[in-house]
């Protein structure tokens, strides 16, 4: 008996260990929503389909390879105000319960406020999350599992994904830019 | 005699002779029975070839087998398509914010010099 209780424990901690997001009340209010929810399966199904032209997608095969979880809630406001920064500190409480690090953090009046934490994992990613909280738009993305930035900074230029030069050796930069 | 005198006389009843039924009796209970023959495996296609009887259902299991791995197939390629673009659509968003952290700080940095 106390081992089907531990067995069902030790199951049901990966469900445990996911972020409750709890945005879906500004679906109602947004003009666009982007909502991409892929878990470890779905990835590799997308590796699959992505290894199927590697001249178009180089790399994305591999950046997707080490991640167990991707996530990615946006929505795109027609006026400011329409949500509450309020709003996402429940993710916030979650990620800093779950021992994730705020990395960088960011507040411009013009552009909002825009936080990275990541997940160390023996001294490597082992997840990352964007909290983009701009006037008319917010953005939530959360990555789990292992990530190699500079894989993810070979992917610029490719299929629409911005050149992200430097990315990678803002890795050192780990709560210098907190403001 | 008249046609219809010898018709008669050709027609008109006479029983066996002595012992008939006897002796026939003994020829049925000497020869031996011959086995029923499957008259099945004698029927034969218009090839002349022996009809399989499990042709047409292998055959219709065939092709329904066939279509459905065809159907798996191309379902598995539409979630593989489907997945793979929401994945691209996941990192475009991703790097895009990144991005735009980027720069907010290379923006701060250059203000506070």
């Amino acid at each position: 008996m106390r081992r089907l209780v531990l067995g069902c424990l030790l199951a049901a901690l990966p469900l445990a260990a996911q972020i409750q997001f709890g945005l879906d009340g500004l679906a109602a209010k947004a003009t666009h929503t982007v909502d991409v929810s892929l878990d470890a399966a779905m990835l590799k199904l997308a590796g699959n389909f992505l290894a199927g032209d590697k001249a178009q997608n180089p790399g994305f095969q591999k950046v997707l390879s080490g991640l167990k979880n991707v996530t990615v809630k946006s929505f795109t406001f027609a006026d400011v105000n329409q949500y509450k920064i309020a709003d996402v500190e429940p993710i916030r409480s979650q990620l800093r319960a779950a021992g994730w690090a705020k990395m960088i953090s960011v507040h411009e009046d013009k552009s909002g406020e825009t936080e990275i934490y990541t997940k160390p994992d023996g001294g490597q990613i082992g997840g990352l999350a964007v909290i983009a909280a701009e006037p008319k738009e917010l953005t939530v993305v959360y990555i789990e599992g292992l990530i190699d930035l500079e894989k993810l900074a070979q992917l610029a230029g490719h299929l629409g994904i911005p050149d992200l030069s430097g990315l990678a050796g803002s890795k050192g930069d780990s709560g210098k830019k907190e403001q | 005699m008249s046609l219809d005198d010898r018709l008669r006389d050709a027609f008109r009843r006479q029983d066996p002779p002595e012992g008939f039924a006897e002796r026939v009796r003994e020829r049925i209970s000497q020869e031996p029975i011959a086995p029923a023959k499957d008259v099945r495996r004698k029927v034969k296609t218009p090839l002349g070839r022996p009809r399989f009887r499990w042709m047409w259902p292998a055959s219709a299991f065939a092709a329904l087998a066939s279509v459905l791995v065809s159907v798996a197939i191309a379902n598995r390629r539409m979630e593989e398509e489907r997945a793979g673009r929401q994945a691209i659509q996941a990192l475009q968003i991703a790097s895009e914010k990144l991005n735009l952290v980027r720069s907010q700080v290379l923006n701060q940095e250059v203000s506070n010099k």
